[in-house]
């Protein structure tokens, strides 16, 4: 009954931690997102976040001074950067944790795996592990992290501008003529992401198609010659300073691609597309905005 | 078994024109093959969407995959000749973790914006130079080890022994596999998976530099491991019997070892780690055609050619329009095809 799941019942959840102050004399009862029970006997004074899209979803509640241990790249907000970290991007710092006595750790699951997990709470750490996967978890995220360290208006706040955000983008695209992307990531090898990938969603939520989309692997490796046989009309490369790579202008050597021959080829910044928090709204601005370029241009050679 | 494999090698190759995720038909591959072997032969104008598709693409993928077989299989057979051991293979010297330390060297320093000289990227160059240096240190370790180690051995070999070199190999392996972990360790996410798929192998690189650079180094490299025939046939008796037979024991190990140095390491360079086709193929050949290194060194870079090839063909085709590291395809293809020849034989030269 008090079972909070994911995606099914998002309602459910605001409702039950709206009452957890009365009923449940601050208890804090919830079930993560691989299913296993979380109990608090008060909302978490001392958090350790493992995984950046956590960090900046704390941020934007506003809990952040509830942080005491961090991992590797947790680089947004700046202020982020100063707090001590405690793993790195796959490995953990079990004794610093420890020493550290947080009340809470929330970790992104499949980023550590559930080996990690079982370890941190073999230890007698309480581990909430958070498996967002769609555009629309990432306001439940930020319900969740509200709940577990009692910042839940200023968390219901932001879930909600989250999801009026969100909601307008969709509006506003849902209608737009589709557009065919390809999202390269590297160059040799050159790999995409598959339907189930979050850059997938931003893609969709624009009114884009992601060409790999079936693609059964999440990052499948690509070479130029499927690139020209799916024959994307907009070919962006996600890369983490957004600077131009010296290898994105080999594709003017193949001007039988249509993203190639109108040119429509852009580069985003991958932190922004990649994780989950409410940050990646940017992302799906900057990418929306690029595939209304691609229309626009195309009324213009219809004209 | 030679002409065989010679009647294969060409059809292999047009196969591998022939397939990719782009629709192209045999017979407009067939069609465009005038073009592509003359450069000033004029194209059908249907056929000119696909022509860069094959010339640029599928032409320097199938001819580096063949190239890269090919040197692997006949440095393979070289090394299990010249080592007397059927485990041998061209990474035995420690020239493939070399180059992969070179190269996650390259990825983690230097990064992907460098990407000039030669139209080779520094992953290549890094690769290129580690393979090499790693073979260099095995070789002076396993030479200053002589003395001691080897002591009481043949007095005419001046050079290196051969279970020293294979331990200092091993050592070096595992030292420069362990400074690849560290590497892989403070690497981020991006420079992690560029490092794993590189060392998986895979030929999506190949461009006409990459080409002519695999041309250049692996083909005079090729020629003379099989001018060492003789040389190899005669080591099979043992040391002391081929010095005695009149062959320059140390000077020909001090030369396969560091022509194998040369086209393994360029062939790791321009294609990744591609394991499986060095170690089998000259075994599988052996099993075949028996151990005289005549036959064996030319029929082991034809086979390991087309293997390589129809990997190749299979890694882009499985899961098209994705593809396979072609290193798990050579594996899956070949594993079951050498085990099956193990039961049929008890036994054969190098046992």
């Amino acid at each position: 009954m008090w079972l909070v799941k994911r995606i099914k019942w998002p309602l459910l959840s605001v409702l039950f931690c709206l009452a957890c102050p009365f009923s449940f004399a601050r208890s804090i009862f919830l079930i993560d997102d691989l299913g296993a029970e979380v109990l608090l006997s008060q909302p978490a004074k001392s958090i350790v976040l493992l995984g950046p899209n956590l960090v900046e979803s704390a941020f934007a509640i506003a809990a952040a001074d509830t942080i005491i241990g961090v991992s590797e790249y947790s680089d947004y907000p700046l202020a982020a950067k100063k707090i001590p970290r405690v793993a790195s991007y796959n490995t953990i710092n079990y004794e610093q944790i420890l020493a550290s006595k947080p009340d809470l750790i929330v970790i992104w699951a499949s980023g550590f795996g559930a080996d990690k997990i079982q370890k941190l709470r073999d230890l007698g750490l309480t581990v909430f592990a958070s498996e967002p996967q769609t555009l629309a978890d990432i306001g439940q995220l930020l319900r969740t992290l509200g709940i577990l360290t009692g910042h839940v208006l200023l968390a219901e706040q932001a879930a909600t501008d989250y999801e009026e955000k969100l909601a307008q983008l969709a509006r506003q695209y849902r209608q737009q003529r589709p557009v065919s992307v390809f999202y390269q990531i590297g160059h040799q090898p050159m790999q995409t992401l598959n339907g189930q990938h979050i850059v997938s969603d931003v893609i969709r939520l624009c009114g884009g198609i992601n060409v790999f989309a079936e693609q059964p692997e999440i990052a499948p490796k690509v070479t130029i010659e499927a690139v020209i046989a799916v024959n994307p009309e907009v070919i962006m490369a996600g890369v983490s300073d957004q600077k131009k790579p010296a290898w994105f202008d080999d594709w003017y050597t193949w001007p039988m691609i249509t993203a190639v021959k109108k040119n429509q080829l852009f580069i985003v910044n991958s932190n922004t597309m990649v994780r989950h928090a409410p940050r990646i709204l940017e992302g799906a601005k900057q990418l929306c905005h690029f595939l209304d370029q691609v229309r626009s241009s195309v009324e213009v050679n219809v004209e | 078994m030679r002409s065989l494999l010679l009647v294969i090698t060409p059809m292999v190759i047009f196969l591998g024109l022939c397939v990719g995720p782009v629709d192209t038909s045999l017979f407009q591959v067939w069609s465009l093959l005038p073009s592509i072997i003359v450069s000033q032969s004029p194209i059908d104008p249907d056929l000119m969407g696909s022509y860069p598709v094959v010339r640029e693409l599928r032409l320097p993928r199938t001819f580096l995959a063949w190239l890269v077989g090919a040197g692997l299989a006949m440095s393979g057979a070289a090394m299990q000749g010249l080592f007397r051991n059927p485990l041998a293979d061209p990474s035995i010297i420690g020239v493939t973790s070399g180059a992969s330390l070179g190269a996650s060297i390259a990825v983690v320093l230097i990064g992907s914006q460098f990407n000039a000289w030669l139209g080779l990227s520094s992953i290549v160059l890094g690769a290129f130079l580690g393979g090499l240096l790693a073979v260099v240190i095995v070789y002076r370790l396993a030479s200053g080890a002589h003395s001691s180690v080897n002591a009481g051995s043949l007095s005419a070999d001046q050079g290196t022994s051969v279970a020293t070199m294979l331990l200092v190999g091993i050592a070096i392996t595992a030292l420069a596999g362990a400074a690849n972990s560290a590497l892989a360790f403070i690497a981020d996410n991006e420079t992690l998976r560029r490092i794993s798929l590189w060392n998986m192998g895979g030929l999506d690189g190949a461009n006409d530099q990459r080409c002519l650079v695999g041309l250049l180094i692996i083909v005079p490299s090729m020629l003379i491991l099989w001018r060492s025939h003789r040389s190899l046939d005669a080591l099979l008796l043992g040391e002391s019997e081929a010095h005695y037979l009149g062959v320059n024991v140390s000077y020909t190990k001090r030369l396969l070892i560091m022509v194998v140095a040369l086209a393994v390491a360029t062939s790791v360079a321009l294609a990744g780690v591609i394991g499986f086709v060095g170690l089998v193929v000259p075994h599988l050949l052996r099993m075949l055609i028996g151990p005289g290194h005549r036959q064996l060194m030319v029929c082991s870079a034809l086979a390991g050619g087309i293997l390589l090839v129809l990997a190749d063909v299979l890694a882009r085709l499985l899961i098209s329009p994705a593809e396979l590291p072609v290193g798990v395809v050579t594996a899956v293809i070949g594993a079951p095809f050498f085990i099956l020849l193990l039961r049929q034989r008890n036994g054969y030269a190098l046992q």
